[in-house]
């Protein structure tokens, strides 16, 4: 994303005025809103030395306001609802400058940093993120969020070639699909030719005027005679065809019972595959991929996108290719056969798609809108079910009942308008279907009438129009079905082709054995780089030293463990271990001497003993108990009637909290990490709980590098030294007695929680 | 230590860390003072101090619009709360509204001229009180809300958002378009 836009030339013009040249603009962005508060443009425009902001009176650009950029203090984007300020402080007074709606929220962001790049004259420097883009490059429309796949302009074709790719490994048996395809459309085209001849040859004797010689030719060698010459019925026809017949229906049989093994495999076999690349994919991709974007939507690119990938290529496609090639090729029949009735014929087509669009244009809102009512109607009856406690508790029956039949009602409403749109489409497109054929009855009884064509060639012409103008209803429809369906497809493409988190690359460094010598230098972070979530954070830690991590929820505490495990990456500052960049350590490496017990350990599904060898798969069942008895859990975890082997449940949920905390325990002593972070590990237990947990961590952080997080201070009484944040600002930094004796913050704090506890042990 | 002393030392610790207030702080009309810089910048005047470059929030956006007014510094710490920002003095009234208007930007939308939705994107072209806008709105479900009947609260993919305050109030094919909102 680049700081200078085009900008008109009414600007270039009006800033030459001010003795600036095009050229020397470090920032040059338009707003989408104007000065007056309604939608329109307006630009800030910064060269190394001065800083505009570009308005139009009437159209014509002037500058409403300039600052030589030595005046500035600071820059800062702040965030609204709905919108952006950009704001400078010039010699210590704030001052807004121009707003501009979110869309355009990431630039002004960009550009508020590179300012205060510029006036800290390059102290502070950041390190940039690959921004996400919001619109699209090609037709400028919002994208969806967590994609840049714009359903406006995917490339089909370069879609489905590479959808292709993958049908390559089992390219034989997609061409005997096509094949069997092509005879089965063969054959089903066929029957109203054999319908014709046995009208025509074998119960009347109206031959068509110029019938055709492929035709002669083939009753002729059914018969075996030369039919050109003979005249009247030919009974002897009559076995054969309809043998023919049968013949024909057992091909479409045969076909469609190997068909109906082979396209569901080949579908399943693609997409098990993909669905396969991209959990695979997923598992790769670092943790700043998914900070964005929430589970559910993740969720549904592994089962709705695989699977509507799956009806795509098991349902659309061969649809789409029998539609077409029918379409074509009854066409191409009728319009041998007699163009002027085969055009009278397709009048119907283009009406009934017409008809049908108006009706579905009318449908799909109401098709939307039912859908999301059934989601609401679902999420009242999954709220007051899962919180039913709550609901008797409070009494509130009656006001759950009223919730529901108020969604209940929505959704009779849209589903009565959707039956009636229903009931009238089916019964028009019929009549118009039906009136069409009446027409084709008109003008081809006149041509029989007339000698001009055949009984049985109208019959056939009936029967082939029959086969396609149905067709027509969805003919529309099909092309939004597969754009739908490659839309998917390419969200998945777009996690396939997200670059993966490098655990190693040409840089990096292999530490095998950390020492735990951890080091922030002047780190700055923010999951959004606008937003500074940790501020010039400085400390040294020792190998073998515990930090308590101490200040009010929100200061950044788990942030600043996050960054050890290099969950994120800082964007100012270095942060070492051991000496070593920690951009520069492999992740392997890393992440193997890292353990982390969280507030809420979270259990995979599976058994205890699975859980707590999570990370040491290969562990013995000894080392296993040995783990648990450390952490104070082997004894609880005995009690239970299978041991061991106890299923814990979905995300741990069969065991109580406390419980749960000792097995993660557990898992991070088997570990065995070189540092340990302890992030509120004792928070949501008991105390005689928390003591055992306690006793178990004791044992843990002996001789590692620990980082802990606690709120009860008391809990905090073993660390050697004390960070305590503030909003992201480091506050204090030094063991209790020092931080007591300095009556800051932590002094205040401990006080506080003192007289909390009086206050505790009076009540109890 | 005399219990005088110990609540002192609680005030301070809560005034210093300002993340354990226990009450709310109701301002009276007549107790503040609001300036306007002219900078887009606000400073506010209570009996016992001065505070620069205030902002202002509404704690009930949605269901009370126009009560419960919270105005805090730019550390986003709370001063205190004006509960009728409409019986304040004419001045500070007015740049209260300022400052308001400086916060929320939420075009609300008089006609729709087309909505439709593809791959779970509903596309719209409106016009609002702010001029003509283009959006799109992704998972309809999350963000589209409907707070009462027929008052529709949109966000579009950016973040930004829009209202329609009646449905039933725009014209008629507007309200056609709006059956695409669910
Ligand atoms: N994944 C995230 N994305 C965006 N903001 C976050 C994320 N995690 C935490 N934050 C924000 O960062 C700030 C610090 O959070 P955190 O480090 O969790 O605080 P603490 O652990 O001290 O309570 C908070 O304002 C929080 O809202
Ligand atoms: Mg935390």
């Amino acid at each position: 994303m680049s700081l200078v836009e085009s900008y008109p030339d009414g600007v270039r013009d009006v800033l030459r005025d001010h003795g600036v040249a095009g050229e020397d603009f470090v920032i040059a962005l338009e707003s989408d809103i104007g000065p007056d508060g309604q939608f329109g443009r307006q630009w800030l425009m910064a060269t190394p030395e001065r800083l505009f902001v570009v308005q139009q009176e009437n159209g014509v650009p002037e500058v409403a306001r300039q600052l030589p950029l030595g005046d500035v203090n600071r820059a800062a984007a702040e965030s609204m609802v709905g919108a952006g300020v950009f704001r400078v402080t010039t010699n210590g007074e704030p001052e807004e400058l121009l707003r501009y709606s979110n869309a355009k929220g990431k630039q002004f962001g960009k550009a508020a940093r590179k300012l205060q790049e510029i006036v800290t004259e390059g102290k502070e420097p950041f390190h940039d993120d690959d921004e996400e883009q919001s619109t699209c490059p090609s037709c400028s429309r919002p994208l969806p969020p967590d994609t840049k796949v714009c359903p406006q302009c995917i490339n089909r074709r370069k879609t489905l070639a590479r959808l292709f790719s993958y049908m390559m490994p089992y390219w034989k048996l997609f061409l005997v699909t096509l094949i069997l395809g092509g005879l089965a459309m063969g054959s089903e085209l066929a029957r109203p030719l054999i319908m014709e001849a046995l009208i025509d040859w074998v119960f009347t004797e109206q031959r068509p005027p110029q019938a055709s010689s492929l035709m002669l030719g083939f009753l002729g060698a059914l018969g075996g005679t030369n039919l050109m010459s003979q005249q009247g019925q030919h009974p002897e026809l009559f076995v054969p065809l309809l043998l023919v017949l049968l013949g024909l229906a057992l091909l479409g049989l045969v076909n469609g019972l190997i068909l109906s093994r082979i396209t569901p495999w080949l579908a399943q076999i693609l997409t098990r595959n993909i669905r396969q690349e991209l959990y695979e994919a997923f598992q790769r991709l670092g943790l700043k991929f998914f900070d964005k974007k929430n589970v559910g939507s993740l969720m549904t690119r592994v089962t709705q996108d695989t699977q509507s990938l799956n009806n795509l290529l098991s349902d659309a496609l061969p649809e789409a290719f029998w539609m077409i090639g029918t379409f074509v090729i009854i066409t191409t029949i009728l319009l041998i056969k007699d163009w002027q009735l085969a055009l009278i014929g397709m009048i119907p087509g283009p009406l009934v798609m017409v008809v049908a669009g108006w009706f579905f244009k009318r449908l799909m809102p109401n098709f939307r809108r039912m859908w999301s009512r059934w989601s609401r109607l679902g999420s009242v009856v999954n709220d007051s079910l899962s919180g039913i406690r709550v609901v008797k508790a409070f009494a509130q029956e009656g006001r759950e009942i009223d919730r529901f039949s108020t969604r209940n009602d929505d959704l009779f409403q849209t589903g009565v308008t959707i039956e009636r749109y229903f009931w009238v489409m089916m019964p028009t497109i019929g009549f118009i279907i039906g009136a069409g054929t009446l027409l084709v009855w008109y003008v081809g009884g006149g041509k029989i009438l007339a000698g001009r064509i055949s009984l049985g060639e109208l019959m056939a012409f009936t029967m082939y129009l029959g086969q396609i103008l149905p067709a027509f209803r969805w003919i529309g429809r099909l092309n939004q079905w597969i754009t739908r369906s490659l839309t998917a497809c390419e969200r998945i493409f777009e996690v396939l082709d997200t670059t993966p988190e490098v655990y190693e690359s040409d840089e990096t460094v292999s530490v095998p054995n950390i020492e735990g010598h951890v080091k922030f230098d002047d780190v700055t972070f923010g999951y959004d780089p606008n937003k500074p979530v940790l501020k010039n954070i400085n400390i040294d830690v020792k190998p073998g030293e515990m930090i308590g991590l101490v200040g009010p929820s929100g200061a950044g505490k788990s942030t600043t463990v996050s960054l050890i495990c290099r969950f994120y990456a800082a964007q100012q500052g270095t942060l070492s271990i051991d000496g070593v960049d920690i951009r520069k350590i492999s992740l392997h490496d890393l992440r193997r001497q890292i353990g982390i017990v969280l507030q809420e350990p979270f259990l995979f599904s599976g058994t205890i003993a699975e859980n707590i060898a999570y990370a040491k798969p290969e562990a013995t069942l000894e080392e296993i108990m040995d783990a648990a008895k450390a952490a104070n859990a082997h004894e609880f975890i005995v009690k239970f009637p299978d041991g061991y082997d106890t299923q814990v449940g979905e995300r741990g949920g069969r065991l109580s909290g406390g419980e749960r905390q000792r097995v993660s325990i557990a898992r991070a002593i088997l570990h065995d990490p070189r540092i340990l972070i302890l992030d509120e590990a004792t928070a949501s237990v008991d105390t005689e709980t928390e003591k055992k947990i306690q006793d178990a961590l004791a044992r843990l952080v002996q001789g590692r590098t620990t980082f802990a997080i606690a709120h009860r201070l008391s809990t905090l009484r073993n660390a050697d030294r004390l960070l305590v944040l503030e909003r992201g600002e480091q506050r204090e930094l030094g063991t209790h007695d020092e931080l007591l004796e300095a009556d800051g913050l932590y002094s205040r704090l401990v006080k506080m929680q003192s007289e909390i506890n009086e206050i505790r042990a009076v009540d109890g | 230590m005399s219990s005088a002393t110990e609540q002192s030392t609680t005030e301070k610790a809560q005034a210093d860390a300002g993340w354990q207030q226990w009450q709310v702080r109701y301002f009276e009309p007549g107790e503040i003072e609001l300036i306007d810089t002219g900078k887009g910048v606000i400073h506010l005047v209570t009996e016992d101090r001065c505070w620069l470059d205030v902002r202002f929030r509404w704690c009930f956006p949605q269901s009370k619009p126009g009560r419960y007014l919270s105005i805090s510094t730019a550390r986003d710490d709370e001063i205190g709360v004006i509960r009728e920002p409409a019986q304040l003095p004419k001045e500070a009234r007015r740049i209260c509204e300022f400052g308001i208007e400086l916060r929320y930007f939420v075009p609300k939308i008089t006609r729709i001229y087309k909505a439709d939705s593809r791959a779970g994107l509903v596309y719209l072209i409106t016009e609002t009180d702010r001029g003509e806008k283009e959006f799109a709105v992704n998972d309809p479900r999350e963000n589209i809300l409907q707070p009462q009947p027929g008052r529709y609260l949109l966000q579009d993919v950016h973040g930004n958002r829009y209202e329609i305050e009646d449905v039933s109030q725009l014209d008629q094919k507007s309200q056609v378009e709006a059956t695409m909102l669910g």
